[in-house]
């Protein structure tokens, strides 16, 4: 007992000795829920009187009143709502955008609660439960846009119209206008500072991990399933289903070929800067909320945490960089709005859609302590290379070619789900150069590639006061170069992604003599889980082990030498971009043996020998947010004497 | 969706002024696709009286509906009044007593049953007798569509005995009896020709396979580890492991058209289909790849149908589809794949619990109500409303059709707030009465319409006590409203017709059939109703009679409304 004592008070005594914390700048506290409420929450907005009005995924709309105190009221507006992913506050009504319709909620005797129900438009649904329609976002000049899921199939399938498409509706003519194409599962959106629209989408098939995209009038985004309604009335999408393939490679490719691809504004490296994209905002409080004032902040609903992005245009066009922000939400954060108090509410689900932080809903602000963070604050592309810009002053002594690590990469563009980091570069510093701003780094790379992903990694690089980088580390999408030139390296013609391991016995031994003496089966179960939690092995039996995937998201198996889930599931993080090129899988000790990383509906079978040593052996899925709730344990058994 | 055959053949009489509670008939050339079942009469029948195909008795009386004990479906409807008691005794033994739907043996009842006097009832009932070494079986009990018994042993037969119906309190009425000779839905003939077969009830018998054997041979030696009945090849529901079983499935299949047909096997393992002995298609460790097919030419009538599975491998997949002439393939009582079939509802539910406002909640619904391993579909803007203890309903708010009405607890949504919720269908949690499920507005009395076109709901406004009033924009012409009141009796519903300028038919009920039994009263018979019209000061009533369905409508003028009562 002491010393598992001794050992909490070091990990508790260790961080403040060491190091700053993302608390030390912006701090998470709990808003009160009353017991009663299931406050899962879809879609949220502040209302002109400062009460916040939730829509929650069982169909209930409460208005909280005092939500900056912490005395906050909960009252029941509405409810019966059809699984509503999103709530907006305008003239007077409250909007929610539910399964099978975009719904105007007013409250005409003020009692306080609802009593019209107006549908302002519905939509064909086919019944597939994937069908998620996410919405409204106003639009200064009074229309609105919402976006809809693809349904899933085994794939992305848009079996009625306007699956995958972003809507725009105009109330004063009552038209519905099929806006932009290409979408799967947009579950956030947003505009920037220049009221520019952006919408999130998560990895699956065509998309080969989360990312942001700009989004215009007739842009396609990606998924081609949406395609199928780009000649109806109203859409100004010009392109057709059959035109896209696998054969492009990259999405950059694709618009090369094609003309109307829209590259995504920022790609956020899968498992690193979250696994689920959802809300987009801005930060709109001119410095009440920190120093980012007119950047983006996108939330996780997979990871719980948020990502900050910086923009710039290049030849007309979104590209920038992403930056990891602030993580420890308490669940999947799916909505994010800031308070008249200049705080940020994040509105937080995870039933059925698994998400660290461990709890099935919640409701938190998050506040600026008022402390800078030393941190980048953007990246901007340059003909050679990149500026960065810090948030403060610069300690010269430490700006030195060998502090700025960088290379790049790029994802698949095809049908099957995710990508790994493929075609992965890395870059030579050439220079690195104090501007005489203090706090803006120039830097020269031997080569740039547009198309590609640039990873941006600090070593010791310092404020001018002294102060560490709270992260760091960042993503830059280099969709253009300025000026168009720059050493553009050749892509290689074919840039598919290998992968093998050793933990990874995909043919069965030779000297097993074609026989083993144990089959198992493990199968995922929806909602990040295995079906089988418990499996049994008697001490060294030869096993043929199969995990099959009936999920609609990649999973795998990973086995661990005893109670080791935790430290792999870990480690698995750790591994940054190559993570998904390794299956996930970290190399070391603790893993036994593992599958590949199962697609959808997909299986694998490997074949090893169970421990000889009797004990509980842990399992996990190792997919980044996975392991906390994917697992399960081996039990292997004494042997039979015989 | 719905299988009615819509033609004109008769057109409406030009009204003049009149009693708008007269109804006036209509003729349209619409019939119900057969059930597969037909009409019969009793062959004894004591203490009756009939009239106009309705049979009334008061106790004590019986009649005995099938003299033998036999396998089969049979379905009637009946009426009892207050007090009434009858029972039915199955294989002359096995006694369902009526009006409480409960067995003289200890049986699971999946639906609350809430019989009302006065009012139709359909009981449908599929039965197999004792054999040598198995109990009689209740394969499954319906009322209303509601399945209340499912797989129920009914252990103890001696000797079978006549199907006998016994009236021993009150008064009963009984219509509308018919039978087949299966314990299930039969091989039918469509009236445009096309085939659909159907294995009305598949035995099976699983095996737990040890050694792994090339093939499994142990069909005769070993002794099955269980046995039953079932509706489908559905593995799922029997297996016991992933790997290293057998399942022998045995059904007798009528054969309505004789001819050549070809049957299509997809199976991961070993599957192998035999008729009448024969092998007919086969995929095993002597033939390549996950398909294959075979034809075979089938005489009208009964053949035997057998299919071997031996599941070796840990994907369990088996597919089983038959094509006829130029006909779609079509599904062998398989799993089909891409299309949902009814399953009994859940033992553990997930309730909406109801208080002091109606709660309306908006979801999917499985419609129209399946019968178990039938297709189903979904509709997908559905306003279930609930207060209290009932009258419920489930409302289309793309078609203003009435779904359904139901008392006692509300709903259950465990297929929608828990984990994903990928069904995001509700289940009532009462016995239900389901109707046709087609649009509430029409033009024209002559073809009433299967989808609802220019129907588009706009709203719905809460009253003082939170009930609905469903507003819709009927085309160009204005709006149209619907205002439903629960009461002690059943529902109150108001349609008004706000267009300026355009007379509207509203629908009252559609049923097999409706009888006025005075002035603006009516009687349906599937689904059981008692109608009362309360409020219509002009315009009409219409009774469109088409082959096994009617439909009483109302002739709103504008600016006019309706009001009507249905009790159930």
């Amino acid at each position: 007992m002491s010393r598992i004592l001794l050992v909490l008070s070091t990990l508790l005594v260790l961080p403040a000795l060491s190091a700053q914390d993302e608390s030390d700048y912006y701090s998470i506290e709990k808003i009160s829920i009353p017991e009663a409420i299931e406050l899962e929450i879809g879609g949220m907005d502040f209302l002109p009187d400062g009460a916040l009005a939730v829509t929650t995924r069982r169909g209930e709309v409460w208005i909280i009143d005092n939500p900056t105190t912490d005395k906050p009221e909960y009252r029941l507006f509405a409810r019966g709502l059809h699984e509503p992913l999103g709530l907006s506050a305008h003239d007077g009504a409250i909007y929610v955008a539910q399964r099978g319709e975009v719904t105007k909620l007013t409250d005409r005797d003020n009692d306080g609660t609802a009593d019209v129900y107006e549908t302002v438009y519905d939509m064909p649904l086919t019944g597939n439960y994937h069908e998620y329609h996410y919405g409204p976002l106003f639009l200064p000049d009074g229309s609105f846009l919402t976006t809809r899921n693809v349904g899933w199939e085994g794939s992305g399938v848009s079996k009625v119209p306007f699956r995958g498409w972003m809507m725009r509706y105009v109330p004063e003519e009552d038209r519905l206008i099929p806006w932009a194409a290409g979408m799967r599962s947009p579950a956030g959106f947003g505009t920037n500072a220049e009221g520019d629209i952006f919408v999130a989408e998560n990895q699956g098939d065509w998309i080969g991990s989360g990312r942001i995209t700009h989004l215009e009038e007739g842009d396609f985004a990606g998924h081609p399933a949406s395609l199928r309604w780009a000649d109806e009335e109203g859409s100004e999408v010009d392109l057709k289903e059959d035109q896209l393939n696998d054969e492009f490679q990259t999405m950059y490719r694709a618009r090369e070929e094609l003309g109307n691809v829209k590259l995504p504004a920022v790609w956020f490296p899968h498992g690193i800067l979250g696994i689920s994209t959802a809300a987009i905002i801005t930060d709109r409080t001119e410095g009440a909320f920190g120093p980012f004032a007119g950047q983006l902040l996108v939330s996780d609903q997979g990871q719980s945490k948020i990502m900050r992005v910086a923009l710039e245009k290049v030849d007309g066009e979104y590209q920038g960089v992403v930056f990891p922000f602030r993580e420890g939400f308490s669940s999947g954060l799916l909505r994010l709005e800031f308070g008249e108090d200049n705080a940020l509410y994040a509105g937080q689900t995870a039933r059925g859609w698994a998400a660290t932080g461990g709890e099935e809903f919640a409701l938190e602000r998050m506040k600026w302590t008022g402390s800078t963070p030393f941190e980048m604050y953007a990246v901007r592309a340059t003909e050679s290379g990149f500026e960065i810009e810090f948030t403060e002053a610069v300690d010269p002594a430490g700006v030195r070619p060998d502090r700025f690590k960088l290379q790049n990469f790029t994802y698949l563009y095809h049908h099957n789900y995710g990508s790994p980091v493929v075609d992965i570069q890395p870059n030579t510093v050439t220079s690195a150069e104090l501007l005489p701003d203090g706090k803006t780094v120039r830097i020269v790379l031997d080569a740039l590639r547009p198309g590609y992903i640039y990873e941006i990694k600090l070593g010791d690089i310092r404020g001018a006061n002294g102060k560490e980088l709270l992260h760091d580390f960042g993503y830059y999408t280099l969709n253009a170069i300025p000026g168009g030139s720059g050493t553009v390296a050749s892509a290689d013609d074919n840039i598919a992604a290998s992968a093998g391991s050793a933990k990874r016995p995909t043919e069965m031994p030779a000297d097993w003599n074609g026989s083993f003496d144990q089959e198992i089966l493990l199968e995922s179960a929806l909602g990040m889980k295995y079906k089988q939690n418990v499996l049994n092995a008697t001490a060294g039996a030869r096993i043929k082990f199969t995990f099959q995937n009936p999920d609609d998201m990649e999973h795998n198996f990973v086995l661990t030498a005893g109670k080791l889930g935790d430290r792999v599931g870990e480690a698995a993080l750790e591994l940054g971009l190559s993570g998904a090129a390794k299956d996930y899988v970290p190399d070391m000790d603790a893993v036994l043996v593992h599958t590949e990383l199962v697609a959808p509906e997909t299986e694998d079978t490997i074949y090893f020998t169970a421990p000889t040593k009797p004990g509980v052996y842990e399992y996990v899925c190792t997919v980044p947010g996975h392991y906390k709730v994917m697992r399960g344990v081996l039990i292997v058994k004494e042997a039979a004497s015989r | 969706m719905l299988r009615y055959f819509l033609f004109l053949t008769v057109t409406v009489l030009l009204s003049c002024e009149q009693d708008p509670l007269t109804v006036r008939n209509v003729d349209i050339d619409e019939r119900t696709e057969s059930s597969g079942l037909t009409e019969f009469d009793p062959t004894v029948e004591t203490g009756w009286t009939a009239s106009d195909g309705i049979r009334t008795a008061t106790a004590p009386a019986s009649l005995e509906l099938l003299p033998q004990d036999e396998a089969l479906t049979l379905s009637f409807n009946f009426r009892m009044s207050e007090n009434a008691e009858a029972k039915l005794l199955l294989g002359g033994q096995h006694a369902l007593a009526l009006p409480s739907l409960t067995l003289d043996t200890t049986a699971f009842m999946r639906s609350a049953v809430d019989i009302r006097p006065d009012v139709w009832q359909n009981l449908e009932i599929a039965y197999l007798p004792a054999t040598a070494t198995t109990p009689a079986l209740l394969v499954a009990t319906y009322l209303n569509g509601n399945l209340v018994y499912y797989q129920q042993p009914l252990p103890d037969v001696e000797s079978g005995g006549p199907l006998t119906l016994e009236l021993t309190e009150g008064e009963m009425s009984v219509t509308n009896l018919q039978q087949s000779g299966e314990a299930g839905k039969a091989s039918s003939l469509a009236s445009n020709g096309e085939v659909n077969l159907n294995l009305p009830l598949i035995h099976y018998a699983y095996y737990a396979v040890d050694g792994r054997p090339k093939t499994f041979d142990g069909w005769a030696t070993q002794e099955p580890a269980k046995e039953g009945y079932i509706s489908r090849f559905d593995l799922g529901a029997i297996r016991e492991a992933n790997r290293d079983y057998a399942i022998r499935f045995e059904g007798n299949l009528q054969i309505p058209k004789a001819g050549p047909y070809t049957f299509h096997l997809r199976s991961s393992t070993h599957s192998a289909l035999f008729i009448d002995g024969e092998p007919v298609v086969a995929l095993g460790p002597d033939t390549e790849g996950i398909e294959n097919d075979g034809t075979v030419t089938l005489s009208e009538g009964t053949h035997e149908v057998r299919l071997d599975h031996y599941q070796e491998t840990n994907w369990n997949h088996l597919l089983l589809k038959y094509s006829y002439g130029e006909q779609e393939r079509k599904s062998f009582n398989d799993m089909p794949e891409g299309q949902a079939v009814a399953t009994p509802r859940s033992q553990e539910t997930t309730p909406v619990e109801t208080d002091d406002r109606p709660y309306l909640l908006r979801s999917f619904l499985n419609f129209p109500m399946a019968r178990v391993y039938d297709y189903t579909q979904k509709r997908t803007h559905v306003v279930n409303v609930g207060e209290a203890d009932g009258p419920h309903y489930s409302y289309d708010l793309q078609n203003g059709a009435l779904l359904q009405v139901w008392r006692g607890p509300f709903v259950d949504v465990s297929e929608m707030w828990e984990d994903r919720g990928e069904p995001q269908v509700v289940r009532a949690l009462g016995p239900a009465v389901s109707f046709d499920g087609r649009p509430q507005w029409a033009t024209d009395a002559n073809e009433w319409p299967v989808e609802a076109d220019g129907l588009r709901h706009r709203r719905y406004e809460l009253d003082a006590e939170g009930r609905p009033t469903f507003i819709f924009s009927h085309g160009e012409a204005g709006e149209v409203s619907d205002h439903l009141v629960p009461n002690a009796q059943g529902l109150e519903r108001t349609l008004t017709n706000q267009t300026g300028g355009e007379t509207l038919l509203t629908t009252i009920a559609s049923a097999a059939s409706i009888r006025e039994t005075a002035p603006g009263v009516f009687e349906t018979l599937n689904p059981g109703l008692n109608i009362q019209v309360l409020e219509l000061a002009s315009g009409g009533l219409r009774l469109l009679k088409g082959e096994g369905t009617q439909r009483l409508v109302a002739e709103l003028p504008p600016g006019e409304h309706l009001t009507y009562a249905i009790d159930w």
